[in-house]
């Protein structure tokens, strides 16, 4: 059976913000509270941000992966978003274990007054759409202030999984 | 329909989106960058379009037009314009037979035939080609709002809305 490709990006997601948690791991406290303007907020708040929005996009999808009290806007250490993101990895590989995920499927969202209707896919385009875009901004914020970044993009990826190779 | 497919859509759309918002920047707004980002708004516009058809030339194995588009100029907005319609529409073409994401694809047309040859699953490129044009574009909204000039939605959601994938409960 072949790996459906919503699958393949959303590890790569999860990777990629894996990789960069990692990294930031080598920052002082004061270099995670950095920003820059025109970004989401400091390098901490944002990685936060990253696990909780992937947290909610499952959750919308029926795939909760946190208490319903969780909530990111509280200040927390990377090995507590860490922790986050470890479940969310398992709950990407649920998502696709228990039979075919289907993207057309419409599901309700009753945050919003009035409630929205959404098809299944555009959640987990999503949730790749809101790492990149979020990850982006960290790279910003370390670069500006002279912080090396490390390469989180799909070669990166595929070449640690062996998908990318010299050709022989 | 095929994921990649939206997905590739939702990018396309995202760059027209992005590309009418800098339609009403002046030529100096249009190089305006901040430290940690790609470069200037006008060379990560054309950076983001070059790129993806590059991705797609890699796809297809063949080229999209005769002389490959570079962002090694400044380029307008209408070349970046043109540029993308090749990518909608190689995009289309693409899809009209969607191809199998474990292909392993011989390496791109446009590497010079002394170099190294890479080989990958098809779906590495697909996948870059979506994560890049999300990374990029968030370097120009970073640099308008940084400047103090209107950003652009330009998540699924807003996409989903138009498409109508999203839609109020009555």
């Amino acid at each position: 059976m072949t790996t459906p490709p919503m699958l393949r990006q959303l590890r790569h997601d999860v990777w990629a913000t894996e990789k960069l948690i990692d990294h930031c791991r080598s920052l002082t406290d004061a270099q995670l509270d950095l920003t820059a303007p025109g970004t989401y907020g400091t390098v901490r708040r944002t990685l936060a941000h990253i696990v909780g929005g992937d947290t909610l996009y499952l959750a919308l999808i029926g795939f909760p992966v946190v208490d319903p009290s969780f909530d990111e806007d509280r200040l927390m250490s990377l090995d507590e978003i860490s922790a986050v993101l470890r479940k969310v990895r398992a709950g990407v590989e649920r998502v696709f274990a228990v039979k075919e995920f289907e993207p057309d499927r419409v599901m309700l969202d009753d945050r919003t007054d009035p409630p929205e209707e959404l098809e299944a896919w555009t959640m987990l385009a999503q949730f790749a759409h809101h790492g990149s875009d979020h990850r982006a901004h960290i790279g910003t914020i370390l670069g500006a202030h002279g912080v090396k970044t490390p390469g989180l993009d799909v070669w990166a990826y595929g070449w640690k999984i062996g998908a990318i190779r010299v050709k022989r | 329909m095929d994921y990649l497919h939206r997905q590739m859509r939702h990018d396309i759309w995202a760059n027209e989106k992005l590309v009418a918002r800098c339609r009403g920047l002046t030529d100096a707004q249009l190089d305006l960058t901040v430290p940690g980002t790609y470069g200037t708004i006008r060379n990560t516009l054309a950076h983001i379009v070059a790129s993806e058809e590059g991705y797609l030339v890699r796809l297809r194995g063949k080229v999209l037009h005769e002389k490959p588009f570079r962002a090694d100029h400044p380029a307008t907005l209408d070349e970046v314009a043109t540029h993308l319609g090749h990518v909608g529409d190689a995009v289309e073409q693409l899809f009209s037979s969607p191809p199998d994401p474990e292909l392993i694809l011989a390496d791109t047309p446009l590497r010079p035939p002394s170099a190294p040859r890479f080989e990958m699953a098809a779906w590495a490129p697909a996948s870059q080609f979506v994560h890049h044009g999300t990374d990029h574009r968030t370097h120009i909204n970073t640099i308008l709002g940084a400047h103090g000039l209107e950003t652009v939605d330009l998540q699924i959601w807003p996409y989903a809305m138009e498409l109508g994938a999203s839609r109020e409960v009555k």
